[in-house]
């Protein structure tokens, strides 16, 4: 894919670079005391998660999902709804059968699992392995996330330290509350491109 | 670039300082995100670390760009990407369109890149023939108006709501009058949403590129970029080389400081890590076919010489949050347009002449040097302390207009002569106490315009110091 133009730029900017040497202070460390600290980080998750527009909901198994959800009028009235806990909450669209993602235009509903949430901003890591289009967790119109009450970890250091190198499998996302915008005169509007709402579930205890 | 007439501030802020209601409403507005960010701030007992920290990884980054970048290059070659060099905007505009024209892109979605903006990637896409939509609701807003950003992160903070609606209502067939945001949001998403639909290529820029693993992050509110690359097979990501941080860790410090700098979020709705093109199934347990391109191009486009300047080197460090510009009282009060540069404000006031001296000479001194700027910098960039070396750079190549060269050399005439600054003192003393009005506060003295001079004191300060101090001293 690369021609010759391109190459020969890459060699003149390495060049140019490489022409001027410019002492590097070394990396700094990333352990520093005096981070953040959350007496109760589930707490302080849903707190922020709920302040940055997402409905959040601690229940104690699973089968509580299904009865919440059906009070969302948006739910009941759903024709589409997508599930990736099955077991728990049962959905009408197989999204592994679907073959071009162009065909999720009329997804109403997906309620997927997420890795862990982040105490201090509401984040909630997700991956998109197992699932066949990344364009499920984007194209719905509304989007429930399932996460275990033990998965909270206080900020994004730690985040990225549970990652670690699972980072490089792919694609992997944090989403905090649902889509949203400010673009006209500064109005908070939730649902912009992404989901119209994020409902999340805490399952358990911490 | 050079096509921009080349105008100076003041004159170019002239027209909407002139509306004093709307350059009210667009300081408050400014202010009250400025605001945001300074909640969240003190949120965290960490920020001062968190600022120091990120500043020295991207000092340490830009020292070693080379090597860096090679990494970068080897790690998303091996993750399936193909990666692109472009030494200025001409060169990556025509690597984008080979590459649209490889796969028979004729419509195109772009979330928000100021990298496009700064090669003007859309006009030139334009005119062969390719459809590009910006997706972004601020840009999109920006766009069907035919003008440009006025601010990084927020295009269309200088727009008032009924003009967005006599926009939407002339484009998307809104009702005539309508102003409400949710409705005009909501008209938004629809007309959008076709567009994510229909497009056969999604381009983005790129927030942060991993060395390490060859990754990219992209941040957005909306999902507007993971919509624009999950859909259409084609992703390309345009990436100035100054966005690499050595390791995947290192993002905990800047997704902690990038939305709560930036628009007083403690972090963006969205943060996407992508790490080579799209597939089918993702990850390990899956299948992980790959069912898409992903194009990754690294732009130089002036950013290697800027890395050469010892004084402008940090400003290389910008993660482009906007903060300086929310918090600069002349960028509230004159508007993102009155720079004519693509991106404005105090970081667009170092930037620019780094690109085009000559054409962006005014922007140095579009400010009162009040530090405010520096004071939010989430990596710590000099930035008024950078406005001030500016001048003296341009002063010294010449750059500055005849009337500002002679104004500085009889100032620093009178500064260096004692008895000349004396005489000066009284001799304006004098001649502000007997002047008539009109020939104080016309439009030829713009220190007397919109303000009341002081009262010219009877003696000078070294007269009263004299008479008041000097014998006591010597006692």
């Amino acid at each position: 894919m690369t021609d010759a133009a391109s190459t020969s730029s890459r060699q003149a900017i390495l060049d140019r670079l490489r022409s001027r040497p410019v002492t590097a202070p070394p990396l700094p460390d990333l352990h520093p005391a005096g981070l953040v600290a959350y007496d109760d980080p589930l707490a302080q998750f849903c707190q922020v998660a709920t302040s940055v527009g997402a409905a959040v909901h601690r229940i104690g198994s699973l089968d509580e999902i299904g009865p919440i959800l059906e009070e969302l009028p948006p739910y009941r009235d759903a024709r589409t709804r997508a599930s990736l806990l099955p077991a728990a909450v049962p959905g009408n669209l197989d999204l592994a059968s679907v073959d071009d993602p162009h065909d999720l235009a009329s997804l109403d509903w997906l309620i997927a699992a997420g890795d862990f949430g982040v105490a201090e901003n509401g984040a909630i890591w997700m991956r998109t392995a197992g699932v066949r289009h990344r364009a499920s967790f984007f194209i719905t119109q509304y989007l429930a996330i399932v996460i275990s009450a033990a998965d909270i970890v206080p900020h994004m250091h730690a985040a990225y330290e549970r990652i670690g190198s699972t980072i490089e499998q792919g694609f992997g996302v944090f989403i905090a509350g649902p889509s949203k915008t400010a673009d006209i005169e500064q109005s908070l509007v939730l649902g912009a491109h992404g989901c119209r709402a994020l409902t999340i579930f805490v399952c358990g205890e911490a | 670039m050079g096509a921009l007439p080349i105008v100076e501030h003041p004159a170019a802020a002239a027209k909407f300082v002139a509306n004093r209601e709307r350059m009210a409403w667009h300081d408050k507005a400014l202010w009250f995100v400025r605001e945001k960010r300074d909640r969240m701030a003190h949120s965290l007992p960490e920020w001062e670390w968190l600022r120091e920290t990120a500043s020295a990884i991207k000092q340490h980054t830009i020292a070693a760009l080379p090597e860096y970048l090679e990494q970068f290059e080897a790690a998303a070659t091996r993750q399936g990407a193909h990666v692109h060099w472009a030494a200025d905007a001409e060169e990556h505009n025509r690597i984008v369109l080979r590459i649209l024209e490889e796969h028979q892109v004729r419509r195109v979605v772009k979330s928000k890149s100021m990298l496009t903006e700064e090669c003007h990637l859309n006009p030139f896409l334009e005119r062969h023939g390719i459809e590009v939509v910006d997706t972004d609701l601020g840009e999109r807003i920006v766009q069907l108006r035919h003008e440009r950003p006025s601010h990084i992160v927020l295009p269309a903070i200088h727009i008032k709501k009924e003009e967005v609606g006599d926009t939407f209502h002339e484009h998307l067939g809104t009702e005539a009058g309508a102003a409400d945001p949710q409705y005009l949001t909501e008209a938004a998403r629809g007309h959008l949403r076709d567009k994510f639909l229909a497009a056969d290529a999604g381009i983005t820029g790129v927030n942060f590129g991993i060395a390490e693993t060859g990754g990219i992050v992209v941040c957005t509110n909306e999902g507007n970029a993971d919509l624009g690359t999950s859909l259409p097979p084609l992703h390309i990501a345009c990436m100035g080389i100054e966005k690499l941080i050595p390791r995947a860790r290192d993002l905990g410090v800047f997704t902690r400081l990038l939305a709560r700098s930036a628009t007083g979020q403690p972090i963006t709705t969205y943060t996407s890590h992508f790490h080579g093109p799209l597939r089918e199934s993702d990850g390990p347990e899956g299948s992980g076919r790959t069912s898409g391109e992903l194009h990754i191009v690294l732009v130089d486009n002036g950013r290697t010489r800027i890395r050469d300047s010892q004084e402008f080197r940090p400003a290389l460090g910008c993660i482009r949050c906007g903060a300086c510009m929310n918090t600069c009282p002349v960028y509230r009060r004159s508007g993102g347009h009155s720079y004519n540069a693509v991106v404005p404000g105090p970081i667009g006031s170092v930037l620019s002449p780094a690109a085009d001296p000559a054409a962006h000479q005014s922007l140095p001194s579009a400010c009162s040097l009040c530090g405010s700027c520096t004071d939010v910098c989430p990596v710590r960039i000099p930035l008024h302390h950078q406005l001030l070396a500016w001048r003296r750079e341009l002063a010294s190549r010449r750059l500055l207009p005849a009337s500002k060269r002679w104004a500085m050399d009889a100032a620093s005439q009178l500064m260096r002569h004692p008895r000349l600054f004396a005489a000066a003192g009284w001799l304006g003393r004098q001649a502000l106490r007997i002047t008539p009005r009109f020939l104080v506060y016309n439009r030829l003295n713009t220190w007397g315009r919109r303000r009341e001079l002081p009262e010219p004191p009877r003696e000078s300060f070294r007269e009263w110091w004299k008479q008041n101090r000097e014998s006591q001293s010597h006692d």
